[in-house]
């Protein structure tokens, strides 16, 4: 669909060729490339007409093949068949074995880095090398399309997706030989597409919902500035998983057992998945499996789908709610995505938002059109007085601190690029090393949150607790991504950044990390008031434990005594007391060695007038 | 080569307003979006390395600065700092009696409050409340600040920061009795 006269810039120096950019979707299900055709972005078709880029690569006795030809092998060569493979990027092998269902091809060990391993006949593979595959199909058909070398390309990634899984889409783009302008966020992309299109001014609220992922994002739009105002959404929810209700469905109703062959599974996953497609037509479906027949209504798929669209709509609550938004303030609801077409969907949606959401534009095509028009701008074609475009990091990213406790320094929806810094010091006497462990999530524990990295900052002079200031500088870049550096404030010592991801965490999905945040706000105060207050304890015990031993001769047996019950009883309440308990015996402790602190501190006192520096009489 | 905004400046001469309480957010946002056309990332990615840098640091500053002057909160906290007064450090003067017994009351009045719908509707009635204490309380602000009155400021600073935790409480107790979440 033909969206949007560009205007050719008005000066341009005659001897710079226009540069060739390109828009590219690498959806989950679907991968699209589009560019400026005569005056117009469009989508670019392949050579047998299709737009459309399954995003499936086999591994074949010779080649690799990507698109309609690799599906015709996910059946009788599932292994060496990989689907879906965005679903992988970024994240762990434990995480992937997290997702609840059985994949039809095989996970092996990972490779030393951490990245996943998918066996094939090639040998093992990554994501990033499989997900590289499609890219250079997609850079092939736009070179032989327009005779010339790409020169970069805008990829666009779910608004939701983390900085692991930013990343490892960058990473993908420069095995495939891709110079990447810029990652767009797929909401942000449509809303490019719509607006320029529409010329419409307001709040609009971009829905996209794909084959494995689901994003909602709020834009105002005003003036020809695109600005994001808040955004959410799931990684982890798309039209898959709506497949993978009604293949449990047919397996109950069919009476097929737990236990099923992985070709059954993917031949029962591609009767799914057309059974949804064409109750996106028709009224009821019949379907035959496992010597079984029957029919299936679009009412029993809404029915059965009714958790999933639940969680769309309190993402859209969310969301609204994030950057204080009435229902009553939207102007539009645009739907992007191939799941989008589910009538389930659209009628969940208008019920939600009062209001008929617009679904003329091709769901399947916006988000890559929206990439085109933003690469002519990036690549220097255009220039850019008319479209700014402003988005937001989606979650709130921060450091570990002492107690596993998460100090918040970017916090969600903060607009982007960014750059925050926050100071630390050292816990003990002594220091000079800082581990920093970067999260990005809600909670409060950093055991809740996803595991970004973790580097050390090494060389800090060694100095009383609490006297050393660190700085730590956070920057989030115009892809969502980041960096962090940190230097030691009054040294100048820096970081010596070895970032190691870590996929080591139990990472939860990115939804659920918002939704448990919420749920568990009172659990994760009391959680943070607990280790407050172990911190406070551990602190007083390691002082009390010094004085001792230096200032055997200032305290008597009773004091003594009564102290080193305090302390016992304190060992004992860090390992099961309460916070409210452990601060009263830490007070306690604190009073019992009042006196001899007072004592010590008189004699260090009448020391240093009798000449003697104190240094000389505090001992190591 | 572009002549990229400084970080010398503070916030209120990057955004050519006076150091006032009182702001045209409308006329700010409009600068804001002036600026970010000129130096967003977006508009360099043909330039050199050490522009493209520059750009985000811009961008970034820029985002920094708005955050700050269009929240009431942290333009009154950034007003403060840039008048030489610590907002981190409170002593039993920034707060007074008054203050506390009020935070006190407001708090137990938030921890009362039925469940239900009549739960519902008291706990939108208190939601209004504390909205004109907010209105009244930045007002007071602005008044203190444009008199130079630091000591009333910073008390009128320390009061906002409870009110606006408080209106934060409050929406994260309606989202939890409407589900949301």
């Amino acid at each position: 669909m033909a969206l949007l006269q560009i205007q050719e810039p008005g000066i341009k120096p005659h001897h710079r060729e226009q540069k060739f950019a390109v828009g590219i979707d690498l959806g989950t299900t679907n991968s699209l490339v589009a560019a400026k055709v005569g005056s117009v972005v469009e989508t670019l078709p392949s050579k047998d007409g299709d737009h459309l880029l399954q995003s499936i690569v086999h591994y074949g006795d010779g080649a690799v093949t990507v698109g309609r030809e690799a599906r015709d092998f996910l059946v009788e060569d599932n292994k060496n068949t990989i689907g879906s493979v965005k679903r992988l990027l970024g994240k762990s092998q434990a995480e992937i074995r997290g997702f609840g269902y059985h994949l039809p091809y095989e996970l092996d060990s990972q490779f030393p880095d951490g990245d996943p391993a998918i066996v094939t006949r090639h040998g093992s593979v990554r994501p990033t090398q499989v997900s590289a595959e499609i890219l250079s199909v997609l850079k092939e058909r736009a070179e032989e399309f327009s005779g010339q070398e790409v020169d970069g390309a805008v990829i666009t990634v779910p608004a939701y997706f983390n900085d692991a899984q930013r990343q490892q889409t960058k990473d993908a783009a420069e095995l495939a030989g891709l110079r990447v302008l810029r990652l767009l966020n797929e909401p942000t992309a449509a809303a490019v597409a719509y607006g320029l299109d529409a010329g419409a001014e307001g709040n609009v609220i971009v829905f996209d919902l794909g084959g494995g992922t689901f994003d909602v994002s709020l834009l105002s739009l005003r003036n020809g500035v695109f600005q994001v105002l808040a955004t959410g959404g799931d990684t982890n929810l798309g039209g898959d998983d709506i497949d993978r209700l009604l293949m449990e469905w047919i397996q109950k109703r069919t009476g097929f057992s737990r236990d099923i062959d992985e070709k059954t599974l993917v031949s029962l996953s591609l009767l799914a998945n057309s059974i949804k497609h064409r109750l996106s037509l028709e009224e009821n479906a019949e379907y035959a499996f496992n010597n079984f027949t029957g029919v299936i209504t679009r009412h029993d798929l809404k029915v059965l789908c009714k958790i999933p669209l639940k969680k769309m709509v309190a993402v859209c609550s969310k969301v609204l709610r994030d950057a204080n938004v009435k229902i009553s303030d939207v102007k539009e609801v645009v739907m992007v995505g191939g799941s989008t077409r589910m009538p389930a969907v659209r009628e969940t949606v208008a019920d939600f938002f009062e209001m008929p959401p617009l679904v003329s534009y091709d769901p399947d095509k916006v988000v890559a059109i929206g990439a085109g028009i933003q690469a002519e701008v990036l690549v220097g074609n255009r220039t850019s007085d008319e479209g700014l475009l402003l988005d937001v990091t989606p979650l709130s990213l921060g450091l570990e601190t002492m107690g596993e406790l998460v100090e918040k320094i970017i916090p969600r929806n903060t607009t982007i690029p960014v750059t925050r810094a926050q100071d630390f010091t050292t816990y003990r006497d002594g220091q000079t090393a800082l581990s920093i462990h970067i999260v990005q999530g809600e909670r409060e524990l950093v055991s809740d949150c996803r595991s970004l990295g973790r580097f050390e900052l090494r060389g800090i002079p060694p100095m009383v607790a609490g006297l050393a200031k660190v700085r730590v500088s956070f920057q989030v870049d115009a892809d969502g991504l980041l960096s962090v550096s940190a230097e030691e404030v009054s040294t100048g010592v820096k970081a010596e950044i070895a970032v190691k991801p870590s996929y080591g965490l139990q990472a939860s999905a990115v939804e659920e990390m918002l939704k448990s945040s919420r749920e568990n706000a009172v659990k994760d105060m009391e959680s943070r008031s607990l280790n407050e207050a172990r911190v406070d304890a551990e602190r007083l015990m390691e002082v009390v434990d010094a004085a001792l031993l230096e200032d055997p001769d200032l305290i008597d047996s009773r004091e003594l005594s009564v102290i080193q019950s305090k302390r016992e009883l304190l060992t004992e309440l860090l390992r099961v007391g309460s916070s409210a308990e452990i601060k009263k015996v830490t007070e306690d402790l604190n009073l019992a060695s009042t006196n001899f602190a007072n004592r010590r501190m008189d004699a260090q006192i009448s020391k240093t007038l009798h000449g003697e520096s104190i240094d000389s009489v505090v001992s190591e | 080569m572009t002549k990229f905004p400084s970080s010398d400046q503070d916030y209120f001469s990057l955004f050519k307003i006076p150091n006032d309480f009182e702001v045209d957010l409308a006329a700010v946002r409009e600068t804001y979006l002036s600026f970010q056309r000129a130096f967003h990332p977006d508009q360099f990615t043909a330039s050199s390395e050490s522009e493209q840098l520059a750009a985000l640091q811009s961008s970034s500053l820029l985002n920094d600065a708005y955050e700050t002057i269009s929240s009431p909160i942290k333009r009154a906290a950034y007003l403060l700092s840039l008048s030489g007064v610590d907002v981190e450090q409170t002593s039993q003067n920034d707060l007074g009696m008054e203050l506390l017994v009020e935070q006190m009351e407001l708090r137990e009045l938030l921890g009362a409050l039925p469940g239900g719908e009549r739960g519902l509707e008291e706990l939108e009635a208190l939601q209004v409340e504390v909205e004109k204490k907010v209105a009244s309380c930045q007002s007071d602000f602005g008044v203190a600040f444009a008199k130079k009155d630091l000591q009333l400021s910073k008390r009128l600073y320390h009061k906002l920061q409870f009110l606006f935790k408080l209106t934060a409480e409050i929406t994260e107790d309606e989202d939890r009795r409407l589900g949301l979440g």
